[in-house]
C-alpha cells in the first residue's frame, strides 16, 4: 500500500509530512562537515524552511540545531537577544547537562561573563531588568559552548533578509550594513567558529537584499547552497503519497500527464494540485487525465489567485521605474510567446531604457523562480507552465 | 426575524448540531486533519474564505463542538473562540491575555491571569506573557486551537512587527493551531512582503450546489414545519429552487432568509414580505460593503446600480479611474466573490454582482428614489423569481383589483410602476394593464403596434366582444401599415353580426376617448359591411355602414386625416358607385378634407381625362399616384354610370 503524507500547505512540512530531500540534505551535510557557514538559496516555496526543520527534528550527524525565525526583528541588539533566548529555550541543549550546569554555576570563564541570564527554578531565563549588549552576551555563550562541548551547534536563522530589510527601514542603510558586518565577524570569530555553524535563509534573496546596499562583502564567506525542484520520479512519489492521504489514487498515464503539465516540480505546486484533485475526484475512482486538466484549470482560475498573486505583486517591491516595466514586459512576452530569445531581451531592454541593468533583472527573475534559460542557453521560458497560464489569463 | 440568524454560536448546542447539514464535506476534512494531527510540530493552519453569511462562523462553531464532544480530543485540545467583534483587543499581547482569562475561567488554569498581571510593565510583556502561556499549557499537557472569525479585522489592529511575530509563533510553536475565517482574502495575504502571505491553507466556502441547496431547504422546512410545501416545490417546480440558489448566490444565510418567500410558492403575500426580508439582510449586506476598500466600494456601487453586466470601459467613464486600476480592483472583487465575470468570448469581459439578491438589496437601498427607478429592485426580484406566467397572473390580479377599487392608492401606484417594466407579458394583458394604471405610468407601458391586429383578430375569432372592445379602447397612435392590417381582421360574418359589432364600436365612441384603434376599426368594418351589403343588395345595411363610416371620419377633428383615410374613401366611393349609390359617393367625395387634399390630384386627373396626357399625373408624389389612378378609374366608371342613372339609388 502506498505510504501516506499529509498535504501541508503554507507551513513547513515536518516529521512524517516532510518529503526527504536527499540531494539538498547531503549538500548541506557536506558543507557543514567542511565547517562552512551557509546561505540556502532558492525561489520561494521550494521547501527551504522544511529542510532546516528536518535537520533540527532529526538532529542529523549528532549536531545540535536551533531554528530561529527573525522576521519580526527590526533592531540589531534585539536580533542577538532573540538568538540567545531561543538557544536557552532549546530542549536539545537542555539535555547537555554538563554545559547547562556550567552555565548555572559559572565554572567556565566565558559563561561566567554572561550577565543577562538568571536562574529561574530549574531553568534559565533572560533577565531584562537592565540593558545588555546581547551581541557580547551571545558571543560569550557561544564561546563557552565551543570550549565545553564536543558536538557542533548549528544556528539556523530563517527570514534573515527580512530582518535586514526591517533594520534598513527603521534605521537606514548604514545600520543594516553595520548589522551585516557584526554577523560576519561573529561567525568568523576563531573562539566560536570551531564549533558553531550558521545557516541563513529567507523567502527573499539574501544576495539581492545585500547587493542593493553594495554590501556583498559582508556575506561572501557564506557557502551558497541551492535547493532545486524535485526530480520527475520524486515528484510522482510525492504526488502519490499526498493523494494516498486523501484516499485517492491516480492512473499512471494521468500521473505522467500531470508531470508533463507542471514541468517544474516544486512541492508547492504539487500540493496545490493535490488539494484541487481531492475536490474534483471521488473516493474509489482513480484520477484520470481529464481530472488532472480540470484541477490545473481550477488552479489557474480565480480562487487560487492568492497563491500566485505574489508572483505579480512582489515585482513592484523588487523593481522600480523602468526596471519594473522591463520585468513586466519581459514576463508578458514570454507568457504570450512561450519563449523569448536573448536578442529580444536586449531589444526590450532598449525599449525600456534599462540596457545597463537588464541582465541583473533577468538574473533576479531567474533566482526568484519565474523563468530559466533553456539548455541551449539561448531562450528564456517560464519555469512553471501553470504560472505561465495564470500570467496569460490575468496580465496579458 | 431571528437574531440567531446572525449569531449561530448562540443557538442551543443540540439544535445547532442537528441543523448543521451543509458544508459537511469541509467539516469532515478539517476534523480528519484535527484528529490525526498530534500537534507535535506546528500544524497546518487554515483560512476559511467566504462571503458574510456563507457559513464560516457556523463551521467554526461546529468544529468547536466536535472537538469538545470528541472523547480523545477533549482530553488535550482546548478550542478557543474569538468572536467577530474583537473590540477588546488592540495588540498581540491582548490575545494571550484573553486566552489566559478563558483558560482560567473555563479550564482550571488557576492563577494564570494573576501570574500574567505580574509581568505587566515589562518591556517584553508580549513575549513574557506568551512564554507563560506556553509554560502553563505544557504543564497541563494541553494544546490550543484558536478560532478567529474575522482574522483580517484582528490583523488590522497589529503593527507590522506584531503580525510577523504572530506568524513566527504559528510557524514555530506547536502548541497553538489557528483556524481563521475571513469574508475577503485580505490584502496582506496578497502582498509578498507581508508575513501572513501564503501562510494558510485556504478553503473557499463557495455558494451551495443544487444538491446542497435542497438539503438545506429540507432542513429549513423541517424546522418551520413546512415539509409538505417544500417537497411539493422540489417535486413540481424544481426550477424555483434553482432560482433561489442563483438569487442568493448559494449563500446559506440569504437562502434561509428567503425561505418564507419560497415556501409561499408565489401565490400569497410573500412579495409583500420581501421588504421585511430586505430589511433583515441589511446588517449582513452593509457589512459586506464596509469590508471593501474605498475604491472597490465605488466600483461595486456602479456595478450594482447598473444591474446588467458592465464593461471596464463603462466603469472607466463612470468612475474616472484608470482602467488598469479598475481591472486590478475587479480581480480582487471577483476573487472575493463579490463580482462575477461574464465571459463574452472576446477579450473584454463584462462584470456583474455575483449575488443577485444582494444587488436587489442594493438597488432598494441606494438606487434612485425620484422616478420609477425607485421600484426597480422589486422588478428585478420578480424577474428572477417568477416566470412570465406568474407575472401575468399577478398583473391580471392587479387589473382586477384596481378596477374594483380594492387596492389602496400607494400600493396601486407602486405596482403600476413595477408592472410597467415587464416587457415580455402578453400584449393584450399589457394593453389591459395600460388602461388600468394611473395616467402618468401609461407612457411607460410600451406595446408593439404589430401585436394589435393579431390580438384583435384573436378576440374577434373567439367572439369575445369585451376583450375586443377593451383593446379598441386603448389610446395609442398607430401607423398606416397597422391600420391596413386592422382592416384585414374582419371576415365575411353575416351582416347582422357585423352590424351589431359596429353598433357596439360606435357606442364606445360615445363613452370613451376617441382613439386611433377604435376609429380604424369602425372605418374598416364600415367598408367591409358596405361592400358586403352592396353585393348582397341589402340597402338597410348599406345605409348603416355608410353612416358609421361617415361618422368615423368626421367624429374627431383631432384624428389625423391621412393617406389611409384617403385610400379608404376612394375604395368606398368605388364600391358605392359600383352599387349605384351615387349620392352617397358624392357626399363622400365632397368631404372637405378629402376634396382639399386632392385638389391638385383632381386637376391632374381632369387634365389626363380630357387630354389623355399623363405628364401632370407623373408629377404627383409617387405615394398618391396610386390613389390618382384609382380616381381615374372611378371617374371612368362614374362617367358611364352617372350618364345612365343621374340620381342613382342613394339619391
Amino acid at each position: 500500500m502506498q505510504s501516506k503524507m499529509r498535504n501541508v500547505i503554507g507551513q513547513p512540512a515536518r516529521g512524517d509530512d516532510f518529503y526527504p530531500r536527499k540531494r539538498e540534505v547531503e549538500k548541506i551535510e557536506r558543507a557543514l562537515r567542511n565547517r562552512s557557514n551557509i546561505q540556502i538559496t532558492a525561489p520561494r516555496r521550494v521547501g527551504k524552511t522544511s529542510i532546516l526543520w528536518h535537520f533540527q527534528d532529526e538532529q542529523l550527524s549528532g549536531r545540535d540545531y536551533v531554528y530561529i525565525d527573525t522576521e519580526a526583528i527590526a533592531d540589531e541588539n534585539e536580533f542577538y537577544r532573540k538568538l540567545l533566548s531561543e538557544i536557552l529555550k532549546c530542549d536539545v541543549l537542555k539535555k547537555r547537562t554538563g554545559f547547562w550546569e556550567k552555565l548555572r554555576n559559572g565554572a567556565n570563564e566565558r559563561l561566567k561573563k554572561i550577565k543577562s541570564i538568571t536562574i529561574a527554578g530549574v531553568g534559565l531565563e533572560l533577565n531584562d531588568k537592565e540593558p545588555h549588549n546581547y551581541r557580547e552576551e551571545l558571543h560569550n555563550l557561544l564561546a563557552g559552548y565551543a570550549e565545553e562541548e564536543n558536538s557542533e551547534l548549528v544556528l539556523q536563522i530563517d527570514e534573515f533578509p527580512i530582518t535586514i530589510e526591517n533594520i534598513r527601514n527603521a534605521q537606514g542603510d548604514n545600520a543594516a550594513i553595520v548589522f551585516l558586518h557584526g554577523n560576519r565577524s561573529l561567525r568568523m570569530s576563531p573562539d566560536i567558529s570551531t564549533k558553531v555553524r550558521f545557516i541563513y535563509t529567507g523567502s527573499i534573496g539574501l544576495n539581492h537584499t545585500v547587493a542593493r546596499m553594495d554590501a556583498t562583502a559582508t556575506i561572501n564567506d557564506l557557502n551558497p547552497i541551492s535547493v532545486e525542484a524535485l526530480s520527475g520520479p520524486e515528484a510522482l512519489d510525492l504526488l502519490e503519497k499526498l493523494l494516498a492521504h486523501e484516499d485517492r489514487s491516480i492512473l499512471p498515464e494521468a500521473g505522467d500527464h500531470l508531470l508533463k503539465m507542471i514541468e517544474w516540480y516544486i512541492p508547492f505546486h504539487i500540493q496545490l494540485i493535490v488539494q484541487e484533485l481531492a475536490g474534483v475526484s471521488v473516493w474509489a475512482e482513480p484520477i484520470d487525465i481529464a481530472m488532472v486538466d480540470q484541477a490545473i484549470g481550477n488552479i489557474v482560475d480565480q480562487r487560487y489567485q492568492s497563491h500566485f498573486e505574489h508572483y505579480y505583486s512582489r515585482l513592484k517591491k523588487q523593481f522600480k521605474a523602468n526596471s519594473y516595466s522591463y520585468a513586466l514586459h519581459i514576463l508578458k512576452e514570454i507568457a504570450e510567446k512561450d519563449r523569448v530569445d536573448k536578442a529580444r531581451t536586449f531589444q526590450l531592454a532598449q525599449q525600456n531604457e534599462v540596457e545597463q541593468e537588464y541582465k541583473h533583472i533577468l538574473l533576479v527573475l531567474e533566482y526568484d523562480g519565474y523563468i530559466h534559460l533553456t539548455s541551449d542557453n539561448q531562450t528564456y521560458r517560464y519555469n512553471s507552465p501553470i504560472v505561465k497560464r495564470w500570467w496569460v489569463k490575468y496580465y496579458c | 426575524m431571528s437574531t440567531l440568524l446572525y449569531n449561530p454560536d448562540r443557538k442551543n448546542r443540540k439544535q445547532f448540531i442537528e441543523e448543521f447539514v451543509v458544508r459537511t464535506e469541509v467539516f469532515d476534512a478539517l476534523m480528519k486533519d484535527i484528529r490525526t494531527g498530534r500537534m507535535k510540530h506546528p500544524e497546518q493552519h487554515y483560512l476559511l474564505v467566504g462571503q458574510r453569511g456563507a457559513g464560516k462562523t457556523t463551521l467554526l462553531t461546529r468544529i468547536r463542538y466536535a472537538i469538545e464532544d470528541d472523547p480523545q480530543l477533549k482530553n488535550w485540545l482546548i478550542p478557543v473562540m474569538f468572536n467577530e467583534e474583537q473590540y477588546h483587543i488592540s495588540e498581540l499581547a491582548n490575545v494571550w491575555e484573553n486566552i489566559a482569562e478563558y483558560l482560567q475561567d473555563y479550564h482550571d488554569f488557576a492563577g494564570i491571569c494573576e501570574e500574567m498581571d505580574v509581568l505587566t510593565g515589562r518591556q517584553d510583556f508580549e513575549h513574557a506573557a506568551f512564554d507563560l502561556l506556553i509554560k502553563r499549557l505544557n504543564a497541563s499537557g494541553k494544546k490550543l486551537i484558536l478560532f478567529v472569525d474575522n482574522i483580517g479585522d484582528l490583523l488590522k489592529k497589529f503593527d507590522d512587527l506584531e503580525v510577523k511575530r504572530l506568524r513566527e509563533i504559528l510557524q514555530t510553536i506547536p502548541q497553538i493551531r489557528l483556524i481563521a475565517g475571513s469574508p475577503v482574502v485580505f490584502e496582506s495575504l496578497l502582498d509578498y512582503h507581508q508575513p501572513m502571505f501564503e501562510f494558510f491553507k485556504i478553503i473557499t466556502l463557495k455558494g451551495l450546489s443544487s444538491e446542497e441547496s435542497q438539503t438545506l431547504l429540507r432542513k429549513l422546512a423541517k424546522l418551520n414545519k413546512k415539509e409538505k410545501e417544500i417537497e411539493t416545490i422540489i417535486r413540481e417546480t424544481p426550477a424555483r429552487i434553482e432560482t433561489l440558489r442563483v438569487l442568493s448566490g448559494g449563500v446559506p444565510r440569504t437562502m434561509a432568509l428567503l425561505f418564507d418567500v419560497l415556501s409561499d410558492n408565489g401565490h400569497g403575500n410573500a412579495l409583500l414580505d420581501l421588504e421585511k426580508v430586505l430589511d433583515a439582510v441589511t446588517p449582513l449586506y452593509k457589512h459586506r460593503m464596509d469590508d471593501l476598500p474605498t475604491q472597490q466600494q465605488k466600483i461595486v456601487d456602479i456595478v450594482a446600480k447598473n444591474w446588467d453586466p458592465i464593461s471596464v470601459k463603462q466603469l472607466v467613464s463612470k468612475t474616472r479611474l484608470e482602467s488598469k486600476l479598475i481591472s486590478a480592483q475587479l480581480r480582487q472583487l471577483v476573487q472575493n466573490q463579490v463580482v462575477e465575470i461574464q465571459e463574452t468570448g472576446k477579450k473584454n469581459h463584462l462584470y456583474l454582482m455575483s449575488e443577485r439578491f444582494y444587488n436587489i438589496w442594493y438597488l432598494m437601498r441606494y438606487g434612485r428614489k425620484q422616478d420609477r427607478q425607485r421600484v426597480i429592485w422589486l422588478v428585478k426580484f420578480m424577474e428572477m423569481w417568477c416566470d412570465v406566467g406568474e407575472i401575468e397572473e399577478r398583473i391580471t390580479n392587479y387589473i382586477d383589483k384596481s378596477t374594483k377599487g380594492e387596492m389602496n392608492e400607494k400600493v396601486l401606484e407602486m405596482y403600476a410602476e413595477v408592472y410597467s417594466f415587464f416587457e415580455k407579458v402578453k400584449p393584450e394583458l399589457k394593453l389591459k394593464l395600460k388602461s388600468a394604471v394611473p395616467q402618468h405610468v401609461r407612457k411607460h407601458i410600451e406595446i408593439a403596434e404589430d401585436d394589435i391586429p393579431e390580438i384583435l383578430e384573436r378576440f374577434y375569432q373567439k367572439q369575445d366582444l369585451d376583450g375586443f372592445l377593451n383593446i379598441a379602447s386603448i389610446d395609442i397612435p398607430i401607423s398606416y401599415e397597422c391600420k391596413l392590417k386592422i382592416a384585414e381582421v374582419f371576415n365575411n360574418e353575416p351582416l347582422e353580426a357585423h352590424s351589431k359589432l359596429l353598433v357596439n364600436l360606435m357606442s364606445s365612441v360615445g363613452t370613451q376617448n376617441v382613439n386611433d384603434i377604435l376609429i380604424s376599426l369602425i372605418q374598416a368594418l364600415g367598408l367591409k359591411m358596405l361592400r358586403h351589403s352592396i353585393v348582397l343588395e341589402e340597402p338597410k345595411y348599406v345605409t348603416e355602414a355608410f353612416e358609421g363610416f361617415i361618422n368615423a371620419l368626421g367624429i374627431n377633428p383631432l384624428i389625423e386625416w391621412g393617406r389611409y383615410e384617403d385610400n379608404l374613401i376612394i375604395r368606398c366611393v368605388y364600391n358605392l358607385v359600383c352599387g349605384g349609390y351615387y349620392s352617397y359617393a358624392k357626399s363622400l367625395v365632397n368631404l372637405s378634407n378629402f376634396a382639399k387634399r386632392y385638389e391638385n390630384v383632381g386637376a391632374a386627373v381632369d387634365y389626363f381625362l380630357s387630354n389623355n396626357d399623363n405628364s401632370a399625373l407623373m408629377k404627383l408624389a409617387p405615394e398618391i399616384r396610386t390613389e390618382a389612378w384609382t380616381m381615374i378609374e372611378i371617374m371612368n366608371v362614374g362617367k358611364k354610370k352617372f350618364g345612365r342613372h343621374k340620381a342613382g339609388r342613394g339619391a
